[in-house]
């Protein structure tokens, strides 16, 4: 499990908190295609990514570029709540990629990428949910599951990062924006 | 009172009258809820703003001319034959109709949007007082649902709307001009099947993720940020 954490100019310090879906998301994706002759080919050649720390940079990143921490760490932890109240934090933010799959796009055989996040705030010292979004990105490209696998799964790649960083970018700005 | 047999014979079969009648209206009005829940108009009398904060507020105020969108959704609406579409059951047959087109909401999504933050909009006829000039067309306005099966006996649908666009803005003070396709989609887990409550839920939800989307984009407001403010003002 992994963790960031930031120290805000004001009251605010927050900590992200991801949840362990690493090897999870690849065999999520790979499970969503019914051709399990080729999927060994795609999840060897996306290996074991670290999707949530992905997501988790890009989410980072806009919040260090609004300038809204003085300092961005990164910390490692097992849910523990004490120690991050110990530490300073306030509270934490914690990401969970739900659904990573290629999936029909409608009666053609072309497949599009789906992924689903939940992002909640919680209040380290009472527990108390204070933020919550669910994001759901349909990718804008379709292509056939042999084009997403070709040239070491390139396009799949691609296509992953691209759609988590958009979604990192919607979440920085969704809290940024909370009134 | 004795009854006779004759009596009792007929109270039973009254009885067995009355609970047809009740088994009848109990069909008639499960069909009747089913066949609603199936198909029917989506009223948009009022279209869904976005809550909350956005940075459009940040920028002093811009005129703008939101010009009417092109309706150019592809396959379902050649299936269909009309523009107002929305509804897909499981990709295949379109079952509900919004009561506006929906190029018309996405385009008025969008100024209600604008003017939410602060800024002004003009009508297409008074295009040269704007400072920005916004057409698109609307490339998905669609619902539809997925079945999954949980062995042995449970399952669940989820609803899934999707809302695409590609829009086009002119700085008409720098002449520049910036396009780009913006997509929100929207989901929904759901046990109760593909109705119009979900399904209008959804593209609302996706309407306002494809806004979201646009109005948040980091080269459409660098664009607005260089725009010569109050061109109408002076």
């Amino acid at each position: 499990m992994y963790s960031w954490g930031g120290h805000h100019d004001g009251t605010f310090i927050a900590c992200l908190l991801l949840s362990p879906f690493a090897c999870m998301a690849v065999e999520a994706l790979i499970e969503s295609h019914e051709d399990s002759k080729n999927t060994a080919h795609v999840k060897e050649a996306l290996g074991e990514k670290q999707f949530e720390r992905i997501l988790g940079n890009y989410f980072l990143e806009e919040f260090t570029k609004a300038n809204l921490f003085r300092k961005v760490n990164y910390y490692s932890y097992e849910d523990n709540y004490k120690a991050l109240i110990d530490e300073g934090y306030d509270s934490i933010i914690k990401l969970k990629i739900e659904e990573l799959c290629l999936k029909r796009a409608g009666r053609t055989d072309k497949l599009n990428l789906h992924v689903s996040i939940v992002a909640k705030m919680v209040d380290i010292q009472n527990e108390q949910v204070i933020w919550s979004q669910h994001e759901l990105i349909i990718s804008d490209e379709e292509h056939t599951f042999d084009e997403y696998k070709a040239d070491g799964a390139k396009l799949l790649k691609e296509l992953v990062d691209k759609s988590l960083r958009k979604i990192g970018f919607r979440l920085a700005y969704n809290i940024m924006y909370t009134k | 009172m004795a009854l006779d047999w004759h009596t009792i014979l007929c109270i039973q079969s009254k009885k067995r009258a009355m609970k047809s009648k009740i088994y009848f209206l109990i069909l008639f009005l499960s069909m009747t809820f089913i066949i609603q829940s199936c198909s029917g108009v989506i009223k948009m009398d009022k279209i869904p703003e976005l809550q909350g904060g956005s940075p459009l507020s940040g920028i002093k105020t811009v005129i703008f001319t939101v010009n009417h969108f092109k309706d150019d959704r592809g396959s379902v609406k050649e299936f269909a034959g009309d523009e107002r579409t929305v509804g897909m059951s499981g990709g295949v047959q379109p079952n509900y109709r919004t009561d506006r087109q929906v190029n018309d909401i996405v385009r008025q999504a969008i100024i209600n949007e604008l003017i939410r933050n602060g800024h002004r909009v003009v009508a297409t006829e008074d295009s040269s007082k704007a400072n920005v000039i916004i057409d698109g067309t609307v490339r998905q306005y669609w619902a539809w649902f997925e079945h999954h099966h949980y062995w042995p006996l449970s399952y669940e649908h989820t609803v899934l709307g999707s809302v695409k666009a590609d829009i086009t803005v002119k700085f008409s003070d720098s002449g520049s001009t910036f396009s780009k396709s913006f997509n929100g989609a929207a989901d929904l887990k759901t046990y109760a099947g593909f109705t119009k409550g979900k399904c209008e839920s959804v593209l609302n939800e996706a309407l306002l993720n494809m806004v979201k989307d646009f109005t948040m984009d980091l080269g459409f407001l660098d664009g607005l940020n260089k725009t010569e403010k109050g061109k109408l003002n002076n």
